[in-house]
């Protein structure tokens, strides 16, 4: 029984971690013999005969050929293959790093890692390429504490082709429709404020244009202060669209501070009429009550806390 | 309800009609999923919990921290997919 690692084993951990983050992000795909050879293991491994296999080049492709070939719904389970990188490390480290037994399949996922996901059948086994995927930074940078974000600006960030339904946009670690990236002249106003994510909202803003934003929505300047600047756009009968320019006091990996649109209730504080208070507004209790009965109350927090 | 002289019975639900024409059956839980399952109770067999936390935490958790939340994105869009982890 292993109660503790030792110091050695201890040193590896992030040599294990390190290794694995580069496998999960590889887009590397191996010959049609080697992906034969690490799928036959899997079936013969359980006694099953290996059937044809397949290559694809995504899940939504996978799962429109299992259809297609008479799978029912709910037969589609796919093996994680290399997006299990997290487990097969964990496994990995065990089976080369210490004396445990009985754990020598783990052979057979570090190589299942070669491969995308995968649908094992009786009839057929349908195997996925890995997509490209795309960070803030390059690849070789991304370690173990790093937190890296998907972004890409021109195409998907992770990429399993032109078109392809399984791609996936992200602006700075944000999920986006692909339109935001790919057309951004089809975002409208009435696009923007009807969108309910603030950080899809401010994404969508970013790529139509802040100032252009404004503009176009006729917002109207209602206050500026030290905490912001606050907006105002009337939107016929309906409540008044409002909304506070906050910056981000995080500061991004680059030195800079994001702008953030935050949506605000025009009724809060018997209706808002300054920055501070519209922020002051955005903390709730969990009842959803003003956190702050005033606006100052916020503001005398913040300077007691400096 | 059940089926009669070989016709499908009337409100059957749609995905028990599929299951019946459905020619394919998924192994990947004989393949794939088993075999985690083992590895796991292998090394839960033989690593006290504190070891294993560490390599947990710093291993596993390490590379889901990087490489996990892509597959979150992914499967958003392929809901009755299965955490096989």
């Amino acid at each position: 029984m292993i109660e503790k690692l030792t110091k050695n084993q201890e040193a590896k951990l992030a040599d294990y971690a390190n290794k694995w983050i580069q496998k999960g992000i590889s887009s590397e795909f191996p010959s049609d013999e080697r992906v034969h050879e690490i799928i036959a293991a899997f079936y013969e491994k359980a006694g099953e005969k290996v059937p044809p296999i397949r290559i694809v080049n995504s899940p939504s492709e996978a799962i429109r050929l299992a259809k297609k070939m008479g799978a029912a719904e709910s037969q589609i389970q796919f093996a994680w293959m290399n997006h299990d990188a997290g487990s097969i490390g964990f496994y990995e480290f065990f089976k080369n790093e210490t004396s445990i037994d009985n754990i020598d399949e783990t052979d057979l996922f570090v190589n299942g890692a070669e491969l995308g996901w995968t649908l094992f059948f009786d009839e057929v086994c349908i195997v996925c390429r890995k997509p490209t995927v795309h960070f803030e930074v390059p690849h070789e940078e991304i370690k173990a504490g790093t937190v890296s974000v998907l972004h890409r600006m021109d195409g998907p960030a992770i990429d399993f082709g032109k078109g392809d339904a399984s791609n996936v946009y992200a602006v700075g670690g944000v999920v986006v429709e692909a339109y935001v990236v790919d057309n951004p002249e089809k975002i409208t106003v009435a696009d923007i404020e009807k969108e309910s994510n603030a950080e899809v909202r401010r994404v969508k803003i970013d790529q139509y244009g802040q100032s252009r934003y404004l503009q176009d929505s006729e917002a109207e300047v209602v206050n500026e202060d030290d905490f912001g600047v606050l907006y105002r756009k009337a939107l016929g009968a309906d409540e008044p669209l409002m909304m506070v320019k906050v910056v981000n006091s995080t500061e991004e990996p680059d030195g800079t501070f994001k702008d953030y649109f935050i949506r605000v209730d025009p009724n809060a504080y018997g209706g808002l009429k300054t920055a501070r208070q519209a922020v002051a507004s955005t903390w709730r209790n969990e009842d959803g009550s003003l956190m702050f009965e005033n606006a100052d109350e916020y503001c005398d927090q913040l300077v007691a806390q400096s | 309800m059940s089926s009669t002289g070989g016709f499908l019975a009337e409100k059957q639900d749609d995905d028990t009609l599929i299951l019946q024409l459905g020619l394919m059956k998924n192994l990947t839980e004989k393949l794939y999923l088993n075999l985690t399952e083992k590895l796991y109770l292998q090394v839960r067999g033989q690593v006290e919990r504190q070891a294993g936390n560490q390599v947990w935490e710093q291993v596993r958790w390490q590379v889901e921290e990087e490489v996990g939340w892509q597959v979150w994105r992914q499967r958003r869009k392929f809901s009755k997919t299965i955490d096989i982890s």
